[in-house]
């Protein structure tokens, strides 16, 4: 017990958390990449998710169809005594251009009151043999710190990502800096089968969604983003697994074709 | 007996239809937008002598028929389609021809024309030399509505008689659509105003007709002409480097397209996330098999090295029939 309060205090110390590109799971994606107010098994929010099982959680993206280019995550989340924990590893990027993301977060509820944090570690890796690189390999650490407050059926979100403003170099010339961001959101369940979501991210537009329980197993969703993109998907969740599949429309690039499968123990 | 007769006339009737045929009614609404040869949105509204000015140059065939429509505006004018399409007969001198002699000389030999005053329905002539012609109209089907639209169908084995196969093998043909003044002097008048496609006009001076469309009708070499329809389009797409490093040596992407059909290409670069377009690289007509290089220097629109990290690269090409996306990664180093 004494151990884990040491080892949560440590992540809120270490307030160092980052994030360079989202790796949405596509129960994410499909309510309209509302990653504040929907719970998902990667922790993308650690104020909310509060699972009372073990899950490992896989999920693949080749955005857009695009030639050579993934997009996928594994994730391990199980409650502790006091709180949730999760361990995330994506990796987004192509054959010659590499992007790794490690991820810790630990979640806590309180009462009305929830709070998470998240350390990232995030790893870029060149397959160059420009002389201008310092390195073929980069790294940098980051946090982001969440919280939740639940007063009837509103849910009141708020996060803070990237608040170091993390900074990483490749080439002699330039540095690269990861800004931070504030997200404030509100989930409304508006009935016992029924979710809304809402999200606006600072200097960004609002991203709006909804999550529909057609049956115990059977969920719709659906969505606009942030950027103003339709999305919808569908989750399927038995006792064991978890099946989720998302869609998400640009007119120009077309689909982005999401799916996730857990396994719960 | 009878009834299976009926059953294979009925068949032969339904499968025997040509491709690609027009209806010539003086309506373009069974032309698509495939068949415009006047990709090149300069050559409208470009006359001389507006609004007298040739707007849309329309062409097709199948089996039987070449089809062309011109949609022309012409008030108390003339216009001659001239064609090309025989190397070793017609005329490249046209200064002396006895029917609609408009002073006109060819870098091609002229086989045919077809010519027509405003309000009339007009005659197709044969070149026999470079002073004989004779009206083979009958063997035309055409028409003329309200005086701007025009439709002719010129059958393949009035323009290639004598052949084993419906036409040469590899056979191309050339033609251009001018407008033209009355006789001014005696029996003979210019060309005036515009021509399609372009062509420097010296009124009143002998016009050197030195552009035309050229269509290939027979691309698969077997002697019939090719359903064009059925042509599936190949796009090779080449792209050098995925890695871009604005301030290193590998300071741009090459992309090397080609395609075997006229298409329009578009290419631009996205950011994924958002979906924004920072760069357009192309928005052009693309002509088949023309190999085209374009590159991306990992700039935006107004000039700025975009932020580090991966974009796509959006490649459209399309025609009225077809439409073919592929998206490829670039990623940027700074």
């Amino acid at each position: 017990m004494r151990n884990k309060i040491i080892f949560t205090s440590l992540i809120f110390l270490t307030n160092l958390c980052f994030s360079y590109i989202d790796i949405f799971t596509p129960k994410i994606i499909a309510a309209g990449e509302n990653f504040l107010t929907v719970s998902d098994p990667t922790f993308f929010n650690p104020a909310n998710f509060l699972s009372q099982q073990k899950i490992v959680y896989f999920m693949y993206s080749n955005p857009y169809f695009t030639s050579g280019l993934n997009k996928t995550s594994i994730s391990f989340s199980t409650p502790l005594e006091i709180g949730n924990l999760g361990v995330t590893a994506s990796f987004y990027g192509i054959d010659v251009y590499k992007e790794w993301y490690f991820f810790i977060s630990y979640g806590i509820n309180y009462k009305n009151l929830s709070l998470g944090s998240k350390i990232k570690f995030f790893v870029i890796n060149v397959d160059t043999n420009e002389e201008i690189l310092v390195s073929n390999q980069s790294s940098v650490l980051g946090l982001d710190l969440s919280f939740c407050y639940n007063i009837k059926n509103f849910f009141v979100f708020l996060m803070m990502t990237n608040i170091n403003t993390p900074e990483y170099k490749l080439i002699y010339q330039n540095v690269n800096k990861i800004e931070p961001g504030y997200v404030i959101g509100i989930r409304y369940d508006l009935y016992k089968n029924v979710k809304l979501f809402i999200e606006k991210q600072y200097n960004t537009g609002v991203s709006y969604g909804g999550e529909f329980l057609f049956t115990k197993n059977f969920c719709f969703r659906s969505g606009v983003n942030k950027y103003g993109k339709p999305c919808f998907g569908f989750g399927i969740e038995t006792k064991r697994l978890d099946i989720d599949f998302s869609t998400k429309i640009d007119s120009v690039l077309g689909w982005d074709i999401s799916f996730a499968l857990g396994y719960k123990f | 007996m009878k009834f299976l007769f009926l059953i294979i006339l009925f068949c032969y009737y339904v499968f025997s239809t040509p491709y690609n045929t027009i209806t010539i009614d003086g309506l373009l609404n069974d032309w698509d937008e495939k068949n415009d040869v006047m990709s090149d949105n300069k050559e409208i509204n470009d006359s001389q002598i507006l609004p007298n000015d040739i707007k849309k140059v329309l062409v097709t065939w199948d089996k039987k028929n070449l089809y062309i429509a011109v949609d022309v505006s012409h008030n108390n004018m003339g216009m001659i389609i001239y064609f090309s399409y025989d190397e070793t007969s017609g005329s490249k001198d046209l200064t002396e021809i006895p029917a609609w002699n408009r002073k006109v000389v060819s870098e091609k030999p002229i086989n045919l024309f077809y010519a027509v005053w405003s309000g009339q329905r007009g005659s197709f002539y044969k070149v026999n030399n470079s002073k004989e012609v004779s009206d083979i109209s009958w063997y035309f089907t055409y028409t003329n509505k309200n005086n701007n639209i025009y439709e002719l169908a010129l059958p393949w084995n009035i323009l290639f008689p004598y052949q084993q196969t419906v036409l040469p093998k590899n056979a191309k043909i050339h033609f251009v659509v001018c407008l033209v003044g009355g006789d001014e002097a005696g029996s003979y008048g210019y060309v005036k105003g515009d021509t399609a496609p372009d062509n420097i006009i010296t009124y009143p001076s002998t016009t050197t007709l030195r552009n035309f469309y050229t269509i290939k009708p027979d691309q698969d070499s077997d002697g019939v002409p090719d359903d064009y329809h059925n042509v599936t389009t190949n796009i090779n797409i080449d792209i050098s480097s995925k890695l871009l490093v604005p301030y290193g040596k590998n300071d741009r992407t090459e992309i090397k397209v080609l395609t075997n059909t006229n298409s329009q290409l578009v290419i631009k670069i996205l950011e994924p996330q958002t979906g924004n377009v920072v760069k357009t690289v192309v928005d052009n007509y693309l002509n088949a098999n023309e190999l085209k290089n374009f590159y991306w220097d990992g700039k935006d629109d107004f000039g700025k090295i975009v932020s580090q990290g991966l974009y796509i690269i959006n490649i459209k090409v399309f025609d009225s029939k077809q439409n073919y996306v592929k998206n490829y990664p670039v990623c940027v180093i700074k």
